[in-house]
């Protein structure tokens, strides 16, 4: 086995159009440094699946790309197809949200995950099916050596989702993409799967992208954050700092909006709704929500600006952050602001 | 405490497997019933939200569904205002069903495509008489007025509107029923996190300024704390723990509640989800004799084998089924 080189994953002004110049994803940077957890945090429709899967080549028919993703020395956007199939499973990975359509039902679990293996080294059958038995131990398949040769239906939701997890480690690869791998799960089993993934992340040398809309998902796994908001990364920085002190409105939106015991009766909600996707805001696409909003958010396009250590935020007005504690918005308002 | 406005009654509910050939085919399950609903008590008072949480297949949507009588439970009976609905024919039973009301949890499939919102709030307020016909605009005008959306929004179709906006259709068209129980089912579990909070917030609000009685079912422990005081865990079709208002969640003696509660993410700097000693599921078909929930519990021991453990209170109105719970309550009587 060669020896495993991590590298940096480098996103740089990426952009996804649809047909007719509707432009879903806007502009998006951010690194993932070798053996890093980064999470990408985003409510439906603000890009973040589309960004993640633009990494590993699976956008959807009819999606174009641009900007540039690199992998080390290695440009993913300009890769022929054979060539990145030869990379997807071997160098990145990836773990799709619903555990039972990534699974061919007419094939045993342990097929699944040996024609993984198979298919990236030249390894004979004896050792496939060592190696297969091995993998399923390592994200906690008990028994696993009988286990391969269930189907995917005898399985409960969490261990298909760690056999899908076995299918992505079985060709070792160095960055692991997971896009709301636990959204489709009870919580208790939530919860093993985010330690599985976190132990593997440390024990298997690998870089690891999680996608994801719940905050508290992110938070037990990953060193690092980006918020997405209508296509563009409006604030980004280590988890905690994000987290306990947002340095974006619609970031202290979002947090606020989670019922917490510590918080009174009222969440503190965002009013109305996001743009529809591909739809151009001029300025801050968050601005017609935002309580503080200027003429000049307005504008034009607002750059992302450093606010602390390895900590940005596309806001102009974060000295003005403290006032949005103060104020509440009436229930009523919520809904009348975002109708179309 | 106010009086009792409704009570389900050792509610049970099984269901046939889809079919018996197909079962004996793949050879894995028995032919017979799976129980949904095992003797299930539940009572809510005037006024209250009850919160109800579990994870799926935990039996809550089929508690909802029998308490608002959508299905007819086995056995046991429900009782609103101490009328007994179970024993109410169709016609009988046509004239409750105003004063219960359900919210469901997609807001896509809940709503008719061919007909416009107002409309929808317009065939409640016909079909159960509750305003001349003349009014019937100027009602749902004003329902529209109460669930935050604008007047001029009659009109639409259902597809104009997104997520949240539905769901507030939704409750606009349960409010003009002008129910006494509000059952929310996962009503807010479709919503991006702004729009859930929204969504919340107008829930609570309605509730405070109608004095309307809710049980809110999720499977998000933070969610139903954050809306009910009182909350009631299911595992297995039973309840197997109910927590008194005031009660911190810290204070939950069932292994399985503790188990959610430390598997629940929260935003607490250094906090990692745990999963206490409790197995992912493992799949298959739950045990109908003893514990259900025992071939997942670090605490399970001889008795939750073969003794179905009974809703015992720990403290006052805290209720556990739980032979460890009970064994630890009780050390004397061992």
């Amino acid at each position: 086995m060669s020896v495993r080189q991590v590298e940096p994953l480098v996103v740089d002004h990426l952009r996804i159009a649809f047909g007719g110049g509707r432009e879903v994803v806007r502009g998006v940077s951010f690194t993932i440094q070798p053996g890093e957890a980064f999470g990408l945090i985003g409510e439906s429709g603000s890009g973040k699946s589309l960004t993640c899967r633009a990494i590993i080549g699976l956008l959807p028919i009819g999606a174009q790309a641009s900007g540039s993703i690199r992998y080390g020395k290695i440009s993913l956007l300009d890769l022929a197809q054979r060539d990145m199939q030869h990379l997807r499973g071997s160098t990145i990975a990836m773990v799709f949200q619903d555990p039972l359509t990534a699974l061919n039902p007419v094939l045993r679990v342990g097929d699944a995950v040996a024609q993984v293996i198979a298919s990236h080294e030249r390894v004979d059958r004896r050792a496939v099916r060592r190696r297969t038995v091995e993998v399923m131990n390592r994200v906690g398949i008990r028994d696993a050596a009988r286990r391969a040769r269930a189907y995917a239906h005898q399985f409960s939701g969490g261990m298909r989702q760690r056999v899908v997890i076995a299918m992505a480690l079985a060709a070792h690869p160095t960055l692991l993409l997971a896009d709301e791998p636990t959204t489709a799960l009870d919580v208790i089993v939530q919860a093993g799967i985010l330690r599985l993934l976190a132990k593997l992340r440390r024990e298997e040398l690998m870089s690891l992208m999680l996608v994801s809309h719940d905050f508290g998902v992110v938070q037990g796994v990953c060193d690092r954050v980006g918020v997405m908001y209508h296509g563009e990364l409006i604030e980004e920085g280590p988890t905690d700092d994000v987290l306990f002190h947002p340095k974006h409105p619609y970031t202290v939106g979002l947090i606020g909006s989670l019922p917490s015991e510590t918080r009174s009766t009222r969440l503190r909600s965002i009013p109305g709704t996001p743009p529809e996707g591909g739809v151009v805001v001029p300025g801050c696409a968050f601005a017609p929500r935002c309580q503080l909003a200027t003429e000049e958010c307005h504008r034009g396009a607002i750059p992302l600006i450093e606010v602390g250590a390895h900590h940005r935020s596309r806001c102009i007005h974060i000295d003005r952050l403290t006032e949005l504690n103060s104020t509440s918005v009436p229930a009523h308002a919520d809904g009348v602001n975002g109708f179309a | 405490m106010p009086e009792l406005i409704l009570t389900a009654e050792r509610l049970s509910r099984s269901y046939a497997p889809r079919s018996l050939w197909f079962d004996r085919v793949l050879g894995g399950g028995q032919a017979g019933t799976r129980p949904a609903l095992v003797d299930v008590s539940l009572a809510l008072h005037r006024g209250e939200t009850v919160g109800l949480v579990g994870e799926s297949g935990s039996g809550k949507s089929t508690l909802a569904r029998c308490i608002s009588l959508l299905e007819r439970p086995d056995t046991g009976r429900v009782l609103l205002d101490g009328q007994d609905l179970t024993a109410m024919d169709r016609g009988q039973l046509r004239r409750f069903r105003r004063r219960i009301q359900v919210i469901f949890q997609d807001p896509f499939s809940s709503l008719n495509p061919r007909l416009t919102v107002g409309g929808a709030v317009a065939e409640v307020l016909r079909v159960h008489k509750l305003v001349p016909e003349r009014s019937v605009r100027s009602r749902a005008g004003e329902l529209f007025g109460q669930v935050g959306l604008p007047t001029a929004a009659l009109n639409r179709y259902p597809s104009d509107f997104s997520g949240g906006q539905r769901q507030r259709v939704c409750i606009a068209r349960a409010l003009a029923a002008e129910p006494e129980v509000l059952i929310a089912d996962e009503a807010v579990s479709s919503l991006d996190v702004s729009i859930q909070a929204q969504v919340l917030n107008l829930l609570i609000d309605l509730r405070d300024r109608l004095g309307l009685t809710i049980l809110f079912i999720s499977h998000n422990l933070h969610v139903v704390r954050h809306v009910a005081p009182r909350i009631a865990v299911m595992f297995g079709g039973r309840i197997v723990e109910t927590l008194p208002p005031g009660t911190p969640l810290e204070a939950a003696r069932h292994p399985y509640t503790q188990a959610l509660l430390a598997a629940s993410p929260r935003l607490v700097q250094d906090h990692v989800g745990e999963t206490t000693g409790v197995d992912d599921d493992i799949g298959g078909a739950l045990p109908t004799v003893g514990c259900p929930f025992r071939g997942r519990c670090p605490r399970a021991f001889d008795p939750c084998e073969s003794v179905d453990p009974d809703l015992l209170p720990v403290a006052a109105e805290h209720l556990v089924a739980c032979h460890y719970a009970a064994q630890a309550a009780t050390p004397h009587a061992l």
